[in-house]
């Protein structure tokens, strides 16, 4: 089974398809504004803080788990983390572990996409609305033009199933001739327009008033406010490094299981990090901030998720050139979205050929298939409602899309500080070009890593239960009851993939180490 | 205005370039 598995046919396309899966939406859409309403450069020391303590350790711990589990034919993170748990407890505790780590990740992976597909769409006909200048005419509000775009079936309907269909069209062709071929066209792409952009935000000038500059949008979004660094802001911060780095969600650990045995993890797991960063902190902070601040002041600045859809291309309209800006802007988007959703998308393909022994090409057909079934409620709900509350997406963001990661990355952060320990250590060293020290692997990966994930997520619980989550009837549905059916069926549908998820991970952890489960021995080892 | 953030931006900015250039740099030299 091992030997049939696929490889990365290079080390820049290895590098490249890991930093596309890290670079998402996340970088350019949510960066901006999170630093912009937590505190400016005072957001950035838990920032930093997060992703010393909590990113990158667990970004080499899920290249360790993923090229470990490739090692023995798996793809997904339920063999994966029962590899590893094994090693510390028994053979049946791990198994469970196991499940409830695949049973996240298969959650993420269907869900998550299910609407991240659906923004896709949305950047790709953004794109042509700003090339075709859609919203460019002087009379069209872009905040009812967004609405009007998701309340219409034909436009959504088109760029979706074209987002869709290009992504299973590339994991078809396989990791090589699909995922890695894209990666290396898309990403030095993303990267042009990102320089493009930042030289257009920069030459800006004046436009509107002398005081309203992008340099001083820049110097006003960056200097730091520290009365507002507080706890709410620290894990805005941490939530940002989980979602910013897709870690948390099997998917950077799916791509490390196509990786040979003693392929480097630690200074490419390092690398793929760095350029993570580039494209969040100097791109994706330098365009849509100092852009906004420049067009309309502090006022651009709380613009919060709108930034993208409403307020820039109100922007583009009166910008030289706006067109083409707005245009690569949305491309930008649309790319770092791809290069994303397609390790989602792979992770489920992995899943099949693992589980039903399906080749790539029929997985591809039956995820497609998947998504267009799960995909669906996502853009129904506005069309049928005729608001703009997007209640089914929300929910199932806020729960599969920002709170589960983080028991996710507990668990990985347990299993190899704690339950793996020595082993762990030992494999994430064996054939890296850099080495993880073992001062760092105690200090941090057997300490800071599972405490600070541990604190983030008690934190994260007080919030969700404060901001009124947990209640049956959630807090940001209460003055709109007709949301509410929506509202329960993203928890029905959560919960019935979940079940999938868990009876999915354990059978095919018991399949094949069935033998193991009842002996309580270490019986499969490579 | 008194440029505190736009020092506080070069700093992090030189931070990631610094780190692109040595973990790209070291791949490099390490897949030849």
């Amino acid at each position: 089974m091992a030997e049939q598995r696929e490889n990365w046919g290079s080390k820049i396309g290895l590098v490249l398809a890991m930093a596309g899966n890290a670079i998402g939406l996340g970088n350019f859409w949510r960066f901006p504004y999170q630093i912009g309403k937590f505190g400016g450069g005072a957001f950035m020391v838990p920032y930093l803080f997060a992703l010393i303590a909590m990113g990158i350790p667990l970004m080499i711990s899920e290249w360790n788990l993923g090229r470990e589990g490739g090692k023995y034919g798996h793809g997904t993170l339920g063999p994966m983390i029962y590899l590893q748990a094994r090693e510390g407890v028994s053979p049946k505790t791990a198994a469970i572990l196991g499940g409830l780590a695949g049973m996240l990740a298969f959650g993420v992976t269907i869900l998550v996409n299910s609407y991240y597909i659906h923004i896709i769409g949305w950047t790709l006909g953004y794109a042509y609305e700003s090339i075709t200048g859609g919203y460019m005419a002087e009379s069209v509000n872009t905040g009812e033009f967004f609405v009007n775009y998701i309340q219409d079936p034909v436009r959504v309907f088109i760029f979706w199933l074209l987002a869709l269909g290009s992504l299973g069209y590339a994991v078809m062709k396989g990791i090589q001739k699909g995922i890695e071929a894209w990666a290396k066209f898309m990403m030095p792409v993303l990267y042009i327009c990102g320089f493009i952009l930042i030289i257009r935000t920069l030459t800006l000038g004046a436009p509107v008033q002398p005081d309203w500059t992008p340099i001083k949008g820049l110097n006003f979004i960056w200097t730091p406010r520290w009365e507002q660094l507080n706890w709410t802001a620290a894990i805005a911060a941490a939530g940002q490094i989980f979602f910013t780095l897709s870690i948390g969600m099997g998917i950077i650990c799916n791509y490390a299981s196509y990786l040979k045995p003693d392929d480097d993890i630690v200074l490419s797991g390092v690398t793929t990090v760095s350029l993570n960063e580039f494209a969040e902190v100097i791109l994706g902070g330098t365009i849509a901030i100092p852009i906004a601040y420049t067009f309309m002041g502090e006022k651009g600045l709380a613009s919060g998720v709108g930034l993208s859809f409403i307020s820039l291309p109100n922007i583009f309209k009166s910008m030289g050139g706006g067109q083409i800006f707005g245009a690569c802007w949305f491309l930008l988007l649309f790319f770092a979205g791809f290069t994303s959703a397609i390790a989602m998308y792979n992770y489920l393909v992995a899943l099949l050929e693992e589980e039903a022994g399906l080749v790539r090409k029929k997985a591809s057909v039956v995820v497609f298939a998947l998504y267009i079934l799960v995909g669906l409620p996502v853009c129904l709900e506005p069309i049928l409602t005729k608001t703009d509350a997007l209640a089914y997406f929300t929910e199932i963001d806020n729960w599969i899309g920002s709170y589960l990661l983080v028991v996710l990355g507990l668990i990985e952060a347990v299993v190899i500080g704690w339950l793996s320990k020595g082993k762990a250590f030992d494999e994430m060293n064996r054939g890296s070009y850099w080495k993880v020290p073992r001062w760092f692997f105690k200090v941090f990966m057997q300490f800071l890593t599972p405490l600070s994930t541990l604190i983030f997520l008690v934190f994260s619980t007080r919030d969700y239960f404060n901001a009124g989550y947990f209640k049956l009837v959630p807090s940001f549905v209460e003055k709109t009851p007709q949301l509410v059916p929506w509202v329960n069926a993203a928890r029905l549908v959560i919960l019935v993939v979940f079940v999938i998820g868990f009876t999915q991970a354990y059978r095919t952890i018991k399949k094949k180490y069935g033998q193991e489960l009842t002996t309580g021995k270490t019986v499969v080892r490579m | 205005m008194s440029g505190l953030g736009l020092g506080f931006m070069l700093v992090f900015w030189a931070a990631i370039i610094c780190a692109c250039g040595v973990t790209l740099a070291s791949l490099v030299k390490h897949s030849k």
